[in-house]
């Protein structure tokens, strides 16, 4: 064994070892917070609107976002139309792989006091005497109240809009759902009706917000659809329904009291169904006057943009002419370009690509479409103007928009045959796939070391090694419940002997005719105390059975009545006095050895 | 207490019966390993593959064997162009280890070369998931779900509580499938019944004999099913339709025989000539 001997030296060398470790604790901690001091020092504000358009009866969230150091209370500008409450502020810090970011959210919520466009914003944060100013929000506010609905009344209601009641084939509509509510719900899910020739597509995600009806603040759900006619004619749009279980609140007691409060209601749920008002829908077709050939189906509004780059080439190279079509409609429609031959000039088209976004104010997106352009020889090229038409369900007139043509300069190259004037092809510039060149194939070589000689691990442990891994847990689980079955034999047995012990007693001493000889009984209240103490062997003195029924938890009286009753008998056994025992004795006996019985158990 | 000191003192003496005189001989044969791998792995780098193929024959046959050692094999084979044997020894390389990315390049590269099918027929999916497991991940896993089960057992002879019956349900069902896995990989082990036809154009018959009518021809490297053998013929299948006899020398099982005899007649004929052995 080794002893470890108190020694100067090693206590010496402990208080140094110590002495580094809190050195290093302290230049880790303070690197922590030099990198962490640069990386919150830029402040970055920001405004957000739950919508963009309201009408004067609904509450608008505003939401300013200040990132970096904590600054002033931020200050709105355009805010005077508005009636202002404020919803309080929540703070963030987190540190994630070592880079810290702080952010503190202000909510405002706001009433629109007029009709209009209002631009809301910048929010304005001071910090250490310089400004700090967020983007701006534009804000449509109109007069109209929800549509009157049959269950206008109610504390529940649905509303549905059209954003237009006529329009064209392949016009996209807003179908908006508003479901106002007083009362709480849950599992709320909506059927938007099914009609032939009219698709549905859900816009964004649902808002919610708050508006002030009749002076009762309900929340309202909106939902907006994409609402697009395939063939023309006159539609009824069906009623919507809201699905929902209302959760009622029930009182105990209507007579008043301590029970008579919030926190001992009971809330029940109740199933219901809520529905929209219908809507009429009227869809013409698309007019045939002033149709161009090269009309693909667009309805909306698009515009179309083209740029070239470079603009300026030498021979062998080559230029990018990109054709955005961008705009708000069915932007599927929008067609695949096609691009002039041009004389001297190859052109190889890329994929397009279209991009749609579906937000909640509409659908929009683009069209990206490029070519590369090869010159085959220098000069100045002319790239003519592409164009794309659509149809404008606002003004009810075809549009045809169109680029402006691009101009392309390009100069000898380097290599090129041009000072001898021949028309050779020029060589295009490629660029090999990422990847891979292969330059031959084989298997792979040998495995070399010695560890390949190693056999299979489990070869190397050995079966002998895994039966008793195996084996092992289970032997030392019947051991235990061996031992476990043993011990328990013997302390059941004791138990039930101790629990009898009371009726071979009582059977006893029935046994025992009415001149009953004392040593008889004292035999046999000394069998039922062996018995009862689990004893072997021998007999107990009286006053070891005292002390005994005292250590178990006997009162004191109890054990007195025995006491007496037991000296008592010993004095007639030892003294000669009286050898016979009358009935009133026996049955003054049964009583106490009973009563200690039962507290013994 | 008597028995408890005697049965001590039997396990101490048993440890070093068990572990150390194996071990010992163990090392001598891995002694005499190193050599051969040595010359083996040399004779490989010079390019003489058939000296080299021949030391890992005996390697195989006198050390324990590896997976890297029939990987080896199997390398050689494909430089000496028997596509058949050295299939052959990647599929007994495979079995050992079974998640070696050279060893499936290399199988890949030569059944595209002979144009082989990967298998006789898929195996069922079961079996091919166990497949990627080796089959000391296998038992090890085995062992230790075995030892959580019956530590979980014991400790509820006192904790009777909720968590340690759910506890324990679930390690049974573990134990179950665990032990499931064990003897399904020992099974497929000892019972693979595949083999692989070693030489260009076997010819296999309708009977145990070459005046039976002959059915079809094989081309080398192709696996086949074993069903028999009588005499110096085995009866062999293909799929369902393709069954036949074939001579035990054109086809070669992959498991390897009891007394790990690989081409054992071969090997010893071109022993007597070594003196480095």
């Amino acid at each position: 064994m080794v002893v470890f001997k108190k020694n100067i030296y090693f206590e010496l060398y402990m208080q140094k070892y110590f002495s580094i470790v809190k050195g290093m604790i302290f230049i880790v901690i303070f690197s922590i917070f030099t990198t962490i001091t640069p990386a919150i020092a830029e402040i970055s504000v920001s405004l957000n609107t739950d919508r963009t358009d309201a009408t004067l009866s609904d509450t608008v969230k505003l939401v300013v976002r200040v990132q970096g150091k904590e600054g002033n209370p931020p200050f709105i500008i355009g805010l005077d139309h508005f009636q202002v409450s404020n919803g309080g502020s929540s703070s963030q810090f987190e540190m994630v792989n070592g880079r810290v970011s702080s952010e503190k959210e202000y909510i405002f919520y706001i009433k629109p006091r007029k009709k209009g466009i209002f631009i809301i914003g910048p929010a304005e944060v001071s910090h250490n005497n310089k400004i700090y100013k967020s983007n701006t929000i534009e804000l449509k506010v109109d007069d109209t109240s929800p549509i009157e609905s049959p269950d206008r009344d109610n504390p529940l209601f649905v509303t549905a809009e059209c954003s237009n009641d006529h329009g064209y084939v392949g016009q996209i509509f807003l179908y908006i759902l508003k479901f106002y509510r007083l009362k709480s719900v849950s599992n709320v899910s909506v059927d938007v009706p099914e009609i032939d020739g009219l698709s549905f597509k859900k816009l964004g995600e649902h808002k919610e917000y708050i508006s002030t009806i009749k002076g009762d603040d309900y929340s309202v759900i909106e939902l907006r659809y994409a609402l697009i006619a395939d063939k023309p004619g006159a539609y009824k749009i069906t009623q919507a329904f809201f699905r929902m279980n209302v959760l009622e609140k029930q009182s105990r007691s209507n007579r008043g009291g301590f029970f008579d409060d919030s926190f001992f209601n009971i809330t029940r749920t109740r199933p219901l169904s809520v529905y929209s008002n219908e809507l009429d829908l009227i869809v013409k077709p698309l007019p045939k006057e002033g149709r161009s050939q090269d009309f693909s189906g667009l309805v909306g509004r698009f515009s179309i943009k083209a740029s070239l780059a470079p603009k300026g080439i030498k021979v062998g190279e080559s230029a990018t002419l990109t054709t955005i079509i961008s705009g708000d409609g069915n932007i599927r429609l929008i067609p695949d370009l096609k691009l002039q031959e041009l004389k001297g000039i190859k052109a190889y088209d890329d994929q397009p690509l279209i991009d749609i976004q579906r937000t909640f104010n509409g659908v929009s997106g683009k069209k990206i479409m490029k070519w590369a352009i090869v010159p085959q020889k220098e000069g100045s090229y002319t790239i003519p103007a592409m164009s794309v038409s659509y149809f404008n369900p606002e003004t009810g007139h075809y549009v045809q928009e169109k680029t402006s043509p691009l101009i392309l300069e390009v100069t000898p190259g380097s290599l090129n045959g041009a000072d001898n004037g021949s028309d050779q092809e020029i060589s295009i510039t490629t660029y090999a796939r990422p990847g891979a060149k292969v330059y031959g194939e084989d298997i792979f070589s040998i495995h070399e070391g010695y560890d390949v000689l190693m056999p299979d691990n489990i070869d190397r442990t050995g079966a002998i090694t895994l039966y008793i891994i195996f084996l092992s847990p289970a032997f030392i689980f019947f051991i235990i419940l061996g031992i476990r079955y043993i011990y328990g034999k013997n302390i059941r047995i004791n138990t039930l002997t101790a629990k009898k012990s009371i009726k071979v007693f009582l059977k006893n001493i029935k046994s025992l005719k009415n001149n009953a000889q004392t040593h008889d009984i004292l035999k046999f209240i000394n069998i039922y105390f062996n018995e009862r103490f689990n004893l072997k062997g021998g007999s107990l003195t009286v006053s070891e059975i005292y002390n005994r029924l005292l250590q178990q938890g006997i009162s004191q009286e109890a054990a007195k009545d025995i006491l007496d009753i037991m000296t008592e008998l010993e004095a007639m056994v030892y003294t000669g006095e009286s050898v016979e025992v009358d009935l009133s004795f026996k049955e003054n006996l049964i009583t106490a050895i009973k009563k200690i019985d039962r507290k013994l158990r | 207490m008597k028995y408890l000191k005697a049965m001590f003192f039997l396990i101490l003496f048993l440890i070093p019966v068990f572990y150390v005189c194996p071990a010992i001989a163990n090392e001598n044969t891995q002694k005499s390993g190193y050599e051969l791998l040595s010359l083996a792995n040399l004779a490989y780098k010079k390019g003489d593959f058939q000296s080299a193929k021949q030391y890992y024959e005996k390697l195989i046959q006198t050390v324990q064997t590896s997976g890297d050692i029939f990987y080896n094999l199997g390398n050689c084979y494909v430089r000496l162009n028997r596509p058949g044997k050295a299939i052959l020894n990647y599929e007994r390389a495979k079995r050992i280890m079974r998640r070696n990315a050279d060893l499936e390049f290399n199988l890949q590269y030569i059944r595209d070369k002979i144009q082989a099918d990967k298998d006789i027929k898929p195996r069922f999916f079961f079996f091919q998931w166990l497949g990627n497991f080796t089959r000391a991940e296998i038992i090890w896993s085995f062992m230790i779900i075995n030892l959580m089960f019956w530590a979980v057992l014991i400790l509820r002879l006192w904790i009777r509580v909720e968590w340690s019956f759910y506890l324990l349900l679930s390690l049974c069902f573990l134990w179950l499938i665990s032990g499931a896995c064990v003897l399904s990989d020992w099974y497929w082990m000892s019972h693979d019944k595949r083999a692989v036809v070693i030489n260009s154009q076997t010819l296999v018959y309708a009977g145990p004999s070459e005046n039976d009518t002959t059915l079809f021809s094989l081309t080398e490297g192709t696996m086949v099913k074993y069903e028999r053998k009588e005499g110096g013929w085995l009866l062999i299948r293909m799929n369902e339709e393709k069954r036949g006899w074939a001579r035990i020398r054109d086809v070669e099982r992959i498991v390897l025989p009891e007394n790990n005899s690989i081409a054992a007649v071969d090997v010893a004929v071109k022993y007597i000539d070594w003196p480095c052995l």
